[in-house]
């Protein structure tokens, strides 16, 4: 082989390495994630300028004049140790803070609707594929979970449980393609079915009668028809009102109300009972068949 | 025939813990990387076809026991995109480099038809399937064939999972040399060429 083509082709391919790791940097640094990279990179170099800054004050006070410098580097040090203690505790005071606000939310979303009993659970998986929106909590069966059980957050309704294991369950959120959910407008009270936009976006509200008043900022809740949700969990707020005099009804897009992006504690609703309406779709056969 | 079963498997299981607990708080690109692709698509490039659908198997149904994906359609879909990448692997000069980015960008694209295609097909399976356990969606679903349509054309090739394969593709150019070289070295440690005197 060519030697001036093998060191061609090995420049070439360092050249798009090279290339390729800035990039890599680029978009990482772009997206936030190389923040803690970053700060390890930063953190020997800050200590590197913080022994440089000191020497050179050591300098500018030796030539300024005399001065008690072990009494000032004792102070120094004390005060360094109090900072790092102080922010210690401002990390835990945080902590408490955050537990205690996910405690409230719990408590005001149980005193809303004290008929219901809640179990408390955590997110701990997202689902593996982009196309299907479900999360992964840690209670399951034995916890007394079971298939079709509402799931809510304090902000309102998140989804129903579609599988369960023994410690864990899978969540179907409304917001996925698959779901749709019996809604009512808290205002208009015109009732719609919410549906999952998935991959592709929001979720809307399909089949709302082209007679009802829907405005903007409108509550969405659920109805209770159909039997499988309890009546008024929160759901939304219409965005937009989309509405054509050809057809029959008119659809709204929705804001959910949950940030499923930012989701940590969820709350299981345990004893609402499905209603089985399956019995209405099958035809007696002594009904005589209409004209 | 050799296997490597018992190394696809704890790393599949490692992978896709990272995947579905860690990566989602940290997307690239606002998209969580495939690791199990990743890692399947690396082994590929580096051994027979056999060991290739092996991993493809295990990594595809490690991943649908963690989704709501039919089981088993996942594994379809990646040995579709290994099947792929060795037809054209062999048929191109050897290369550590550009290789594994433009199969990976291959194998990402394969897949994702492949899953989609898959998806669309079993929309009535899944609905069903949902409808008969008693989650919502879904008994609207099976009654409205309108909604099945619905819900049926938005696994399709539109811009929203056109725009998600590209980025994914996009993403996994930028792993996909990091997990190749780490099987290479790997494999050079476990089983060193063999030399004759």
């Amino acid at each position: 082989m060519d030697l001036n083509e093998t060191q061609d082709r090995i420049r070439w391919v360092t050249f798009a390495i090279l290339v390729g790791v800035i990039l890599l940097l680029l978009v990482l640094d772009s997206t936030g994630n190389l923040d803690n990279a970053l700060a390890f990179v930063e953190d020997p170099v800050a200590a590197l300028m913080e022994w440089t800054d000191r020497g050179t004050d050591r300098v500018t006070e030796s030539l300024g004049g005399p001065e008690d410098l072990t009494t000032a580097r004792l102070q120094i040090e004390q005060l360094q140790a109090q900072v790092t203690a102080l922010q210690r505790e401002n990390e835990q005071l945080r902590e408490i803070q955050g537990e205690y606000d996910r405690l409230v939310d719990l408590f005001e979303r149980a005193s809303e609707s004290p008929e219901f009993t809640r179990l408390t659970a955590t997110v701990i998986a997202y689902d593996t594929s982009p196309i299907f929106r479900s999360i992964i909590i840690d209670k399951g069966s034995d916890d007394g979970v079971f298939v079709g059980m509402p799931v809510e957050s304090a902000r309102g309704l998140v989804g129903q449980i579609y599988r369960t294991t023994n410690r864990a369950a899978m969540v179907i959120l409304v917001t996925d393609n698959i779901s749709s959910v019996p809604g009512r407008l808290s205002r208009s009270r015109a009732t719609g079915v919410v549906r999952g936009g998935g991959l592709g976006g929001g979720m809307h509200m399909d089949w709302i009668d082209l007679e009802a008043q829907v405005e903007v900022g409108e509550v969405v809740m659920t109805s209770g028809l159909g039997g499988r949700f309890p009546q008024d969990l929160v759901i939304g707020r219409v965005l937009e009102v989309e509405r054509q005099q050809a057809e029959l009804f008119q659809t709204a897009v929705i804001q959910p109300a949950v940030d499923f992006a930012d989701l940590e504690t969820v709350f299981i609703i345990t004893d609402f009972r499905p209603i089985d309406t399956t019995i209405f779709d099958v035809v007696p056969e002594d009904v005589p068949n209409s004209p | 025939m050799k296997s490597s079963v018992y190394l696809a498997v704890p790393l599949m299981i490692g992978l896709l813990i990272l995947q579905a607990s860690v990566l989602p708080h940290f997307p690239v690109l606002g998209v969580v990387p495939q690791l199990t692709l990743l890692a399947t698509l690396a082994w590929s490039l580096l051994h027979e076809l056999d060991q290739g659908l092996q991993w493809a198997v295990v990594a595809g149904l490690t991943a649908d026991l963690f989704s709501a994906t039919p089981l088993g359609v996942s594994a379809l879909a990646l040995m579709m995109a290994v099947v792929v990448i060795h037809l054209i692997q062999r048929n191109f000069p050897d290369s550590r480099v550009i290789m594994p980015l433009a199969l990976s960008a291959v194998g990402t694209v394969v897949f994702w038809f492949v899953y989609l295609f898959l998806i669309r097909l079993l929309v009535p399976f899944v609905v069903g399937r949902m409808a008969f356990l008693g989650v919502d969606a879904l008994a609207d679903g099976v009654r409205a064939p309108g909604l099945m349509t619905d819900i049926a054309s938005a696994y399709g090739l539109n811009g929203a999972t056109l725009e998600l394969i590209a980025l994914f593709v996009a993403v996994h150019a930028l792993l996909i040399l990091p997990i190749y070289w780490g099987f290479y070295t790997l494999e050079r440690v476990i089983r060193p060429p063999q030399v004759e005197l």
